[in-house]
This record gives structure tokens, C-alpha cells and sequence, in this order.
């Protein structure tokens, strides 16, 4: 798994997906009309960021359309699997509202692990060999954290009490969060003592 | 990834470029082998996205460039002495030397 560009076609297909079971949805359920427009609106309006990041591409300007494409895949994953559950509880799947719960948790904390992972991958433009080693360093060391968190708390979400797993989580990311702010302030404070 | 990765040398470059980038010359003091052959070892990191190479005046920088997943393949890879290219060719040549060692067993 790397940090390589999602394709655009790829989150088009994912909101195509979206769409589709919403459409479902709205058709088991047409009570929830008003739940069910508002999700396709937030569809169309993915779709619409979807082409200005494309237009950012084709205009040269660098990672614009990757972030938007990467931003979109993770909100179509989240939005599809809480529709295809719901639609499983409406074909009468034996799944409990304690499932959806957790699975929408520990999709999150798996995100926190993909986007963990690319983070050593992002390079900034070399001033000096010193300073880029610092950065390396701090790149390397804030990945492997996010990682290890996401893993750790994506089967936390699955295996314990949710009320455990929800705790771990309020604790372990904004820790990691603080401890890689105070290295970059670390980092930042040394390279101005050297200057 | 797993060719670039599959070779000893270039798991070496690789934990070099850990500690902080340096340039093709600094690299190749490390290693007794010729020029063009580190150039190549080079390239195929460059292909796998493993390395970044930046042209500072008229010295070419090597910059690491590995995800998380990609940095654990290559503690795995180290550890266990991967060596993709070796496996196969000692594959290759088993089944021939079993035919020279047992020819009457080939022929039944």
C-alpha cells in the first residue's frame, strides 16, 4: 500500500456506487425521502469537486487533484459501507445498530493508518541537507506512530468493548497528535539555534 | 517494489539514505562495485518511488522515499536475507542437477 494517486475514475465509480444505494435505500425506505435527497446532493456536490480537482491537474498545478480524488474515495468508502449495512438491515440481515457503530469507528482509525503511511512519502523542497535529515527523521517517526495507532485502534473497534475502544482512541490520537507537534516545534528550534 | 527491494545492495543504499540523503558519490564509497552499476541500482529505486533524486548544482542529492509499509518490507526483507533473484536461480539449477546426478531415473 502506497501514497500513489487514486484515480479519478476510480472516486467517480465509488460515487456511482453511492448513488446507486441511496436509490436503493430511498426505495426500501421512501419515509426517509428527505435523508435520501440530502445524501445525493452531497454526491453531486462530490462530483463537482471531483472535476475542478481534474481541472487543477490538467492545469499543472501539483497534487491539487490527488488530494481532492484521495478526500473523495474516503468519503464515498464511509458513506457506501454505512449505506450497504443499512440496506442489509433492511433485506433483514441479522445486524445489530452496535455493528454499525463499530464499523464506522474503525474505518476511520484505518484511514488514520493509510494516511499515516504516506506521510514519509511527501518530500519538501531540499534547503540543506541537515534540515532535510531532521525532517526525514520526523516524517519517518510521525508515519510509523499514525500507523501503529490506526492499526491498533481499527481492531480495538472490532474486538473490545466500545466503550474501551472509545477511550483508547480519545487517548492514543491526540497524544500522538501532541507529541509530533512538539518534535516539529523541536525540529523548527534546533535548525533556528543552528542558523 | 519487491525487485528493488529483493537485492542486498540496494537494501544497503536504502539504510543509508535513512540516516540522511546524500549524494551518488557518497553512496558509492560504500560499495566495491563500478559506476554504471550503481547508476543502475540507483534507477531501479528511482522506477520503484523508493528514492528521489534532486540536482543540487552539479551534484545529484538521493533522498529516501518509502511509506510506512514499504520501510517494514524492508526491515522484513533484511532480516530474513530476502533474495528473490538467488531463490530463483537455485530453483532453476536444482532440477537440473538432479538430472545429472539420477540420468537413468530422467530416462525411466
Amino acid at each position: 500500500m502506497t501514497s500513489k494517486p487514486v484515480s479519478t475514475y476510480f472516486a467517480v465509480a465509488l460515487l456511482a456506487l453511492n448513488a446507486a444505494l441511496i436509490g436503493v435505500n430511498w426505495y426500501l425506505h421512501p419515509e426517509r425521502a428527505g435523508k435520501w435527497a440530502v445524501a445525493l446532493v452531497a454526491i453531486c456536490l462530490a462530483l463537482i469537486a471531483l472535476a475542478f480537482g481534474k481541472r487543477l491537474t490538467d492545469k499543472g498545478v501539483r497534487g491539487g487533484g490527488t488530494s481532492i480524488a484521495n478526500a473523495v474515495v474516503f468519503a464515498c468508502v464511509m458513506i457506501a459501507t454505512t449505506l450497504a449495512v443499512k440496506l442489509a438491515m433492511a433485506l433483514g440481515a441479522p445486524i445489530s445498530a452496535d455493528f454499525t457503530n463499530r464499523e464506522t469507528m474503525a474505518l476511520i482509525c484505518a484511514f488514520v493508518a493509510f494516511f499515516g503511511n504516506g506521510i514519509p512519502k511527501t518530500l519538501t523542497p531540499l534547503s540543506s541537507v541537515q534540515r532535510a535529515a531532521r525532517l526525514q527523521s520526523l516524517q519517518r517517526l510521525a508515519g510509523w506512530l499514525w500507523v501503529l495507532d490506526g492499526v491498533a485502534l481499527t481492531i480495538a473497534w472490532f474486538v473490545l468493548p466500545q466503550r474501551v475502544a472509545g477511550a483508547m482512541m480519545l487517548v492514543m490520537l491526540p497524544a500522538t497528535a501532541l507529541f509530533v507537534a512538539g518534535r516539529m516545534v523541536w525540529v523548527c528550534r534546533t535548525r533556528e539555534r543552528m542558523a | 517494489m519487491f525487485k528493488a527491494l529483493s537485492d542486498p545492495t540496494r537494501r544497503r543504499v536504502l539504510q543509508l539514505l535513512r540516516k540522511r540523503p546524500m549524494s551518488a558519490g557518497e553512496i558509492s564509497e560504500h560499495f566495491s562495485v563500478s559506476k554504471p552499476t550503481m547508476s543502475a541500482h540507483f534507477s531501479v529505486l528511482q522506477n520503484a518511488g523508493l528514492i528521489e533524486a534532486e540536482k543540487t548544482g552539479r551534484t545529484i542529492l538521493y533522498r529516501l522515499k518509502m511509506s510506512v509499509l514499504e520501510d517494514a518490507l524492508l526491515g522484513f526483507a533484511q532480516t530474513v536475507g530476502w533474495n528473490i533473484k538467488a531463490e530463483r536461480s537455485a530453483r532453476q539449477t536444482a532440477p537440473k542437477a538432479a538430472s545429472k546426478l539420477h540420468p537413468a531415473k530422467q530416462e525411466g
